[in-house]
C-alpha cells in the first residue's frame, strides 16, 4: 500500500513540475522558427520570441513584441494545429491503469522479479601434465608453463597472473632454459600426445608458444614465450640437421663433400641450397631428365642430376623468378602534397632492376629530409 | 521615444526612401534594384561599386541620385595619369597682400557630399588608394594635416568589366570598403522603348531634389535603431564565415574555388542593410529574408577566388547564391 501512495504522490509532484515549467520555459529559437514558418510570419514571431526571453526594453522592441503579439492574436493557430482527437487512447490509457492496480491490489505479495546474473567463472580447467625431471629445473615447470598457455588462450591472463605469482617465476626459469635435453623434455611432457617424437614435440611447443606470444599485448609475458619459441625452434632446426648429415652419411653415393660446409643449421636456404646441389649430383646419368625443382632433375628420382653449368643456369633462372614474385622488394611511396585546392596524391612505383626498361620513366630520386618541405610547398601560391 | 514614435520614425523613412527612389525613376529606366541598392548604400554610409557594360546607366544613374538628393556633388574622371593630389587636392603657395608667402590648402573634388568616380579602374592603384580614408574614416590626409569631409559622404564609382586593357583591378583593400557591388545589366525590351521615348523626345525629365543631408543623416539613425534578434544576427555571421574556404560552413564550392573568404566589413553590411530591407517593408524587425536579399551584393566583391576559379571563370555570384541556399537558417 506504501509504494502505491509513494508512486501516486511522485506522479503528481512531477505533473506539477512539468507543468510549471512549460509555463516559464521560454520557446526555443528551433520551436519558434518552426512556427513562424508554419504560420508563414516571415521571421516575426521568431525575432519576437527572442526579444521577449532577451528583452531589452527600448522602444523599437517594445514596438516589434507589440505589433507581434497583436498580429499573433489575428491568427487561428487551431488551424494550424488543430487539437489531437484521442478519445480511444484515452480509454486505452484508463483501462491499463485500472488494471496495473487491480493486479498490484489484487496480488500484493507477488513475488519480485529478479534479474538473473550469469556466474562468469574466475578460474578455467587446465589441463594436467606430468611433472619434469630434470636437473636444474623445477619439476612443476610444465604445469605452470601449460596454465599460463591456457590463460592466453582463454583470455584470463591478468586473471592467472594475480591469482598465481609463481607463473611470473615459472617465466623467468623459461627464459634460462638453453640446454637441448631440459627443452625436449619440457616439450614431450607438454605434448597433448605421447607417442610423438621428440621433434615433433618441440615443433608444437614452439608453434603454440609463437602463437600465444601473438596473442600476447607487449609485456614480459610475450618476451618470455617469444624466446621460448625461438629456443624451442633452434633445437628444432638443429635436430632436423643433424638428422639430414645423419641420412648423408648413410648414402652410398653422395657426390658432394659435405664435411667442409660450415654446418650452420639456422640458415635453411643455405641448406636448402646445398642439398639441392647434393641431389642434383647423384647421377649425372639422368641430365636429360624433366626438370622438377629446377636443379635439372625430378625431385623424385634419387638419381636426377646435371652438369654443373645446367645447374648454375637453373640457379640463376631460380633466382630471377624468386626475385619477379618478390613483390615486397618493389619501390612503393605515396608522397602527399597539400595545395590550395585539396590534396593531390602522387604514387610512385618502381620495379625492381630486373624488369625495368630504360626506355620508360624511372621512379624519381628520394628527396632529402632536409630540402622536403620546400619541395612540398614549391607549387603551393603564396599569398 | 516612445512606440507611436517607433511608429512614426518607420513611416518617414519609408515615405522618404520611396520619394527618393520614385524621383531617380523619373528619370532612370528598369534598373529598380540598382537605384534600392545605391539608396541603401547611402542610407548605410557605404560606398557603391557599380559595374557593368557602356551604355547603360551607369553615370546617369548616379548623377540623377545626385539630383535628387540637396547634397554637394562632384564628378572624378578617372584616367591613367590621375594623380592623388589631384583627387584629395594640395597645398599651393600664396602671397600675403603684406608681402611674404604662406600655403594654403586647394581641396580637391573628394570634398563633396557625393562623388562620383568615373571609371575607376582606369587609374593606377596609387591613386585609387588616394580614396581610401575618405572612404572608410570620411576625412583626407594632407601632410600633417587631416581634413574631415561632410556628412553624408558617399562615394559611387563604376567600372567597366570588359574593357580590361590599360585597366587596374581595384585593390582588394579598396574592393572590401565599397558597401554593395552592384551588377547594371542590359536593360529589357520595354525598358529600352521607354529610354528611347524619354531621350529622344524633346525635353528632359528634369529631377527635383527631394530629400536634404539633415533628412538622410536622420533616416541613417533609424535604419541603425531597428533591433536584430542574435538567431537572425548568427545567420549573418554564418553567411560571412561560410565563404571562407576553411570553416565548418564553408559549400563545396568555396573550398575548391575561394582563396580568401568576406571580411568582417561585409557581416556588417548584411546586418545594416537587412535593417534598411526591413524599414523598407515598414517592419521594425530584422528577418533572414532581408540578410538574405542583400548577400549578392554584399559579399560577390568580397570573395576572393584562388588560381582555379579564376582559370575556370567562376562567377562568385554563384558561390554567393550557393551558400544562401546551404547555410542554414537555424
Amino acid at each position: 500500500m506504501i509504494p502505491l501512495v509513494t508512486l501516486a504522490a511522485a506522479c503528481l509532484a512531477a505533473a506539477g513540475v512539468s507543468f510549471l515549467r512549460r509555463r516559464i520555459d521560454r520557446v526555443p529559437d528551433r520551436t519558434a522558427a518552426l512556427i513562424d514558418h508554419e504560420v508563414q510570419f516571415g521571421g516575426e514571431l521568431r525575432s519576437a520570441a527572442w526579444f521577449a526571453a532577451h528583452g531589452s526594453g527600448d522602444p523599437w522592441s517594445a514596438f516589434h513584441l507589440d505589433r507581434a503579439a497583436t498580429r499573433l492574436e489575428s491568427v487561428d493557430l487551431a488551424q494550424y494545429y488543430p487539437p489531437i482527437r484521442a478519445g480511444r487512447a484515452h480509454v486505452a490509457t484508463g483501462v491499463m491503469i485500472a488494471g496495473v492496480l487491480a493486479i498490484a491490489f489484487a496480488f500484493p505479495a507477488a513475488p519480485r522479479a529478479r534479474v538473473p546474473v550469469k556466474d562468469t567463472p574466475l578460474s578455467v580447467e587446465t589441463r594436467k601434465v606430468p611433472m619434469l625431471d630434470v636437473e636444474g629445473v623445477s619439476p612443476e615447470l610444465p604445469q605452470e608453463l601449460e596454465d599460463l598457455l591456457s590463460a592466453i588462450e582463454n583470455g584470463t591472463l591478468a586473471e592467472a597472473l594475480a591469482r598465481n605469482a609463481a607463473l611470473l617465476d615459472a617465466l623467468k626459469n623459461l627464459q634460462s632454459i638453453k640446454d637441448p635435453q631440459a627443452l625436449a623434455a619440457l616439450a614431450k611432457a607438454m605434448a597433448n600426445a605421447p607417442k610423438l617424437s621428440d621433434q615433433e614435440s618441440i615443433k608444437d611447443l614452439a608453434d603454440r608458444a609463437k602463437r600465444d606470444a601473438s596473442m600476447t599485448p607487449p609485456s614480459d609475458v610475450k618476451d618470455a614465450l617469444d624466446q621460448l619459441a625461438k629456443n624451442l625452434s633452434d633445437q628444432d632446426s638443429e635436430m632436423a640437421s643433424a638428422g639430414f648429415e645423419k641420412s648423408n652419411e648413410t648414402e652410398p653415393n653422395g657426390g658432394v663433400d659435405l664435411a667442409g660446409t660450415p654446418q650452420s643449421a639456422r640458415d635453411a636456404n643455405a641448406i636448402a641450397g646445398i642439398g639441392m646441389v647434393a641431389i642434383s649430383k647423384q647421377d649425372s646419368a639422368q641430365s636429360d631428365a624433366p626438370p622438377g625443382m629446377g636443379a635439372g632433375g625430378t625431385s623424385s628420382s634419387p638419381n636426377g642430376g646435371g652438369t654443373m653449368p645446367e645447374i648454375a643456369t637453373a640457379l640463376r633462372r631460380e633466382v630471377v623468378e624468386a626475385h619477379e614474385d618478390d613483390v615486397s622488394g618493389d619501390v612503393h611511396s605515396d608522397d602527399r602534397r597539400k595545395t590550395e585546392h585539396g590534396s593531390a596524391a602522387t604514387t610512385f612505383t618502381g620495379g625492381t632492376a630486373a624488369r625495368s626498361e630504360s626506355s620508360r620513366a624511372v621512379a624519381p630520386p628520394a628527396v632529402p629530409e632536409t630540402r622536403r618541405a620546400g619541395v612540398q610547398t614549391y607549387f603551393t601560391r603564396k599569398p | 521615444m516612445t512606440v507611436t514614435a517607433v511608429a512614426q520614425s518607420i513611416d518617414q523613412f519609408r515615405e522618404r526612401f520611396s520619394r527618393i527612389t520614385d524621383e531617380v525613376a523619373r528619370r532612370i529606366v528598369g534598373h529598380n534594384d540598382i537605384v534600392n541598392g545605391t539608396v541603401t548604400s547611402l542610407l548605410a554610409g557605404g560606398h557603391v561599386l557599380l559595374e557593368g557594360i557602356p551604355g547603360v546607366g551607369k553615370t546617369s544613374l548616379v548623377h540623377t541620385l545626385a539630383d535628387a538628393l540637396h547634397l554637394k556633388f562632384s564628378r572624378i574622371q578617372f584616367t591613367p595619369d590621375l594623380m592623388p593630389a589631384d583627387i584629395v587636392g594640395t597645398n599651393i603657395v600664396q602671397e600675403h597682400s603684406h608681402g611674404g608667402t604662406y600655403f594654403e590648402f586647394q581641396p580637391g573634388p573628394i570634398f563633396a557630399n557625393v562623388v562620383l568616380a568615373d571609371e575607376i579602374n582606369r587609374a593606377t592603384p596609387k591613386t585609387q588608394s588616394a580614396l581610401l580614408e575618405a572612404m572608410q574614416d570620411v576625412s583626407v590626409s594632407v601632410g600633417k594635416t587631416t581634413y574631415p569631409l561632410e556628412q553624408p559622404f558617399l562615394v559611387m564609382a563604376t567600372q567597366n568589366p570588359i574593357e580590361m586593357e590599360g585597366t587596374y583591378p581595384l585593390p582588394e583593400a579598396q574592393l572590401d570598403r565599397f558597401f554593395f557591388k552592384l551588377k547594371v545589366t542590359y536593360p529589357g525590351e520595354e525598358a529600352l522603348h521607354q529610354i528611347l521615348e524619354r531621350t529622344t523626345n524633346v525635353g528632359n525629365q528634369a529631377v527635383e531634389r527631394v530629400v536634404d543631408g539633415p533628412e538622410i543623416l536622420e533616416m541613417r539613425r533609424v535604419a541603425r535603431a531597428v533591433p536584430i534578434a542574435r538567431p537572425v544576427q548568427a545567420y549573418a555571421i554564418r553567411l560571412t564565415l561560410g565563404s571562407h574556404p576553411g570553416s565548418p560552413y564553408a559549400t563545396p564550392l568555396v573550398t575548391r574555388y575561394v582563396r580568401y573568404g568576406a571580411s568582417p566589413r561585409a557581416a556588417q553590411a548584411l546586418v545594416l542593410a537587412g535593417k534598411i530591407h526591413a524599414l523598407n517593408r515598414g517592419q521594425a524587425f530584422v528577418s533572414i529574408d532581408d540578410i538574405r536579399s542583400a548577400a549578392l551584393p554584399a559579399l560577390r566583391h568580397r570573395i576572393l577566388l584562388n588560381f582555379e576559379g579564376e582559370a575556370d571563370e567562376v562567377n562568385t555570384d554563384t558561390i554567393v547564391n550557393e551558400l544562401v541556399a546551404s547555410i542554414a537558417t537555424e
